[in-house]
């Protein structure tokens, strides 16, 4: 209990910090008074040449297909961490049945790299 | 309680004090492994350079670009600060234990892979056509680098048998040092990392020579510097657990009966891995984009789920 007393005393830390730091040009401007607003400076860079507005977002994204596969694999890493813990308790069975299941995570995976998931096109 | 108090006080005070020398220390080290000085005009060999990075970036006007998610654009670096603190929160250094976790190094591992965010949302926020390439890069990496950095950690923890810290260390304390039982959990884990924190040859976001300067580009000032410092914390931090899980954390001759010593140790042993980061800079060029997610999905992973097998086979004998 008393732990996560620190824990959340180290929370508001680096919030004060997190949000101070990055801050702190507002307070120096307004200080010294910075204030030299001219209006193509604040165009995002573009190596020089006029904006075309608005920046068209589309964006393919060649690892879609990865990302779906990440996440069925995350998922079961996660069914793997209690395994991990345990393993000294759970003896002969618990090492035969996890390695089922990280065999069947290999064929999975395998099955996916045949089926060009991770090609990169 | 009071233990636990100045313990924190101890280490939110290294990550703040520690930066600016090691960005210090980083261009020394790169000049002279490319043999040149390395900032030199500043104070003695260039010793006060970033005290006056500092005083420039803090009085730099703050730019936020025309057309830009304003909130988004605050809150990135905020919230890379934010990330990589917490993640120091429950990392013991020898003696000192802010935050005692059972499941630390599971925070960890969820705190240093969620201040990747800082970056995604940085290059969404900007309105920039190389922010946003560079923030969908950081997106890729985290498929990347994710999943063979879990099941070397995984390895590592069938073998010790706790997410705890303390229990880990202990372990190596009995039996020797992880490296010797999980050589391959190691290098995955190195190279794991260093993608996780972003560091060159893994700097894909940044990518200057493509990308402009990448997630940062229209970013000014000490928001600019905020994800510096974030990733240098980052940087400390990753160090600290690789030394915890591989190299022994504080264990070490006399450790027993001067307890300082652990803390010496556990410093010197992660300062040898932050000098690595340097080094890899110095050595290897960035890798392409496309060879990125190949390496990481068809090298790093089966060799990863072969290893957790072999982990397995290991713990079993050993107990």
């Amino acid at each position: 209990m008393e732990s996560y007393l620190v824990l959340f005393l180290f929370f508001l830390i680096a919030l004060v910090v997190a949000g101070l730091v990055p801050n702190i040009n507002l307070i120096t401007n307004k200080l010294l008074k910075i204030d030299r607003s001219v209006k193509e400076k604040y165009e995002p860079y573009e190596c020089g040449i006029p904006k075309i507005y608005p920046l068209n977002r589309r964006y393919f994204a060649f690892f879609y297909v990865v990302a779906l596969v990440f996440l069925l694999f995350d998922l079961e890493t996660v069914f793997l961490f209690p395994w991990a813990v345990a393993f000294r308790d759970l003896g002969i069975l618990g090492l035969v049945e996890a390695f089922i299941f990280i065999a069947i995570l290999l064929i999975g995976f395998l099955y996916a790299i045949a089926k060009g998931a991770l090609k990169w096109e | 309680m009071i233990d636990n108090l100045l313990s924190l006080l101890f280490i939110v005070g290294l990550m703040l004090v520690a930066v600016p020398p090691i960005t210090y220390l980083e261009r020394k080290v790169l000049g002279h492994m490319q043999q040149r000085p390395g900032p030199m005009v500043v104070g003695f060999h260039g010793i006060l350079q970033p005290l006056a990075d500092a005083i420039k970036l803090i009085f730099k006007e703050d730019i936020i670009p025309k057309g830009s998610d304003k909130f988004l654009f605050i809150l990135a670096p905020s919230f890379g600060v934010f990330a990589a603190l917490l993640a120091a929160s429950v990392v013991p250094i020898g003696f000192i234990h802010a935050v005692e976790m059972k499941s630390a190094l599971f925070f960890v591992m969820a705190m240093s892979s969620i201040s990747i965010y800082a970056l995604i949302l940085a290059g969404y926020a900007s309105n920039d056509k190389y922010s946003f390439l560079a923030g969908m890069r950081a997106a890729a990496q985290v498929l990347g680098f994710e999943l063979p950095m879990g099941f070397a950690i995984m390895a590592v923890v069938i073998l010790m048998g706790s997410f705890d810290f303390t229990e880990i260390v202990k372990w190596q304390q009995e039996h020797g040092w992880g490296i010797l039982y999980q050589p391959v959990a190691f290098v995955i884990f190195l190279i794991m990392m260093i993608a996780e924190i972003g560091r060159p040859p893994f700097d894909l976001p940044e990518g200057e020579s493509e990308l402009v300067g990448g997630f940062h580009t229209e970013y000014s000032g000490m928001r600019f510097a905020s994800f510096f410092f974030g990733e240098y914390i980052n940087i400390i931090v990753i160090s600290l657990v690789v030394t915890l899980l591989f190299f022994g954390g504080w264990s070490g001759p006399f450790v027993d009966k001067f307890p300082v010593l652990g803390v010496v140790y556990h410093l010197l042993k992660a300062g040898f891995f932050v000098f690595l980061t340097f080094w890899l800079r110095a050595t290897f060029p960035r890798y392409r984009f496309d060879q990125m997610l190949p390496i990481m999905w068809k090298t790093m992973l089966p060799l990863a789920i072969v290893n957790v097998f072999i982990a397995a086979l290991e713990g079993f004998f050993l107990s």
